[in-house]
């Protein structure tokens, strides 16, 4: 067997995955509120407003790492979904699923705030652009891809149904991205670059990032608590539960 | 137009979001340990009954 596929199954067995998983969670999630407040402090405090938009534009220190956030967690699901779908690896499944509520908070968040954000510097609240709409769609993929998982009611032939959604949504994610460039949108373009650099002011690119980060720590923290849950929830009558959750072990005790 | 209505919503929107997120497992695991317990006590009684009856 392939070492990594091999590396991968055995972190991935539920006990270890469940234990380590809450050994992290509390530091990901201090981590996380942390860098957020840092980054609330510099956007609402120091950060000057913007010499066009006003005081609107603190709204993107939340909107942006939110976009960010419902797009990279999409390609989560999908990467896990894949991999659950090729090598059957459980843990991925579990890991997909758990991610989707997230990301479809994430998203619908990016669309409140993008909508809030839209009203004072546009004139209107929503508009049928190409970015607006696809970010639409990707929440209606999110939804779509949760209801299916809970319409099945073996969990492991679910997880397969809706990670097969997630790789057809995957289509969806360079519309998104690219949407800004391809069409003439209401929406601006991208104003920070992996490659190409960045024309913000570094007093408004330092919230913006922090604020990216601190999101990225709260999935990681969230995905942990969530798919701890899910393993406790599809394992509850194995012997492994009660030995590895000390509050399963009270309640039984308590019964 | 006073731009921090929209600031203090967009905001609160974004924090409702994360304490959803992180309400909802909490929930989800009180009505899990709720069900086990259920489980255990049901099972529980069954042994017993089923002792009551071999003696």
């Amino acid at each position: 067997m392939n070492p990594l596929v091999r590396w991968f199954h055995r972190f991935g067995s539920p006990p270890t995955f469940y234990r380590w998983a809450g050994l992290a969670q509390p530091w990901f999630l201090a981590g996380a509120l942390l860098l957020g407040v840092i980054a609330l402090y510099l956007g609402l405090v120091v950060a000057p407003a913007d010499y066009l938009q006003g005081e609107s534009a603190r709204i993107l220190y939340i909107h942006v790492p939110s976009a960010w956030m419902s797009l990279f967690i999409y390609v989560f699901v999908a990467a896990n979904a894949f991999i659950a779908l090729v090598w059957r690896i459980r843990i991925s499944e579990v890991l997909s699923m758990a991610a989707a509520p997230v990301g479809a908070m994430f998203t619908a968040v990016t669309l409140a705030t993008g909508s809030l954000w839209g009203r004072p510097t546009w004139g209107t609240y929503w508009q049928w652009d190409a970015r607006l709409t696809s970010e639409l769609v990707l929440l209606f993929l999110y939804i779509g891809i949760i209801a299916l998982f809970h319409a099945i009611e073996d969990r492991r032939r679910a997880a397969r149904a809706a990670g097969l959604l997630a790789l057809v949504g995957v289509v969806n994610l360079p519309i998104i991205h690219y949407s800004v460039q391809w069409w003439s949108t209401l929406h601006q373009g991208p104003s920070i670059s992996l490659l190409g650099g960045s024309s913000i002011h570094s007093s408004m690119l330092w919230p913006l990032l922090l604020m990216a980060v601190a999101t990225k720590l709260w999935f990681v923290a969230s995905l942990a608590r969530r798919s701890r849950l899910a393993l406790l929830e599809a394992d509850s009558d194995k012997a492994w539960v009660l030995e590895a959750a000390p509050s399963l072990r009270s309640a039984v005790a308590g019964a | 137009m006073n731009p921090w209505p929209f600031v203090v919503g967009a905001y609160a929107v974004f924090f409702l979001g994360l304490v959803f997120d992180a309400a909802l497992p909490a929930l989800r695991k009180r009505r899990l340990l709720a069900r086990i317990a259920e489980r255990q006590q049901r099972e529980h009684t069954r042994r017993a009954q089923q002792r009551t009856r071999q003696t």
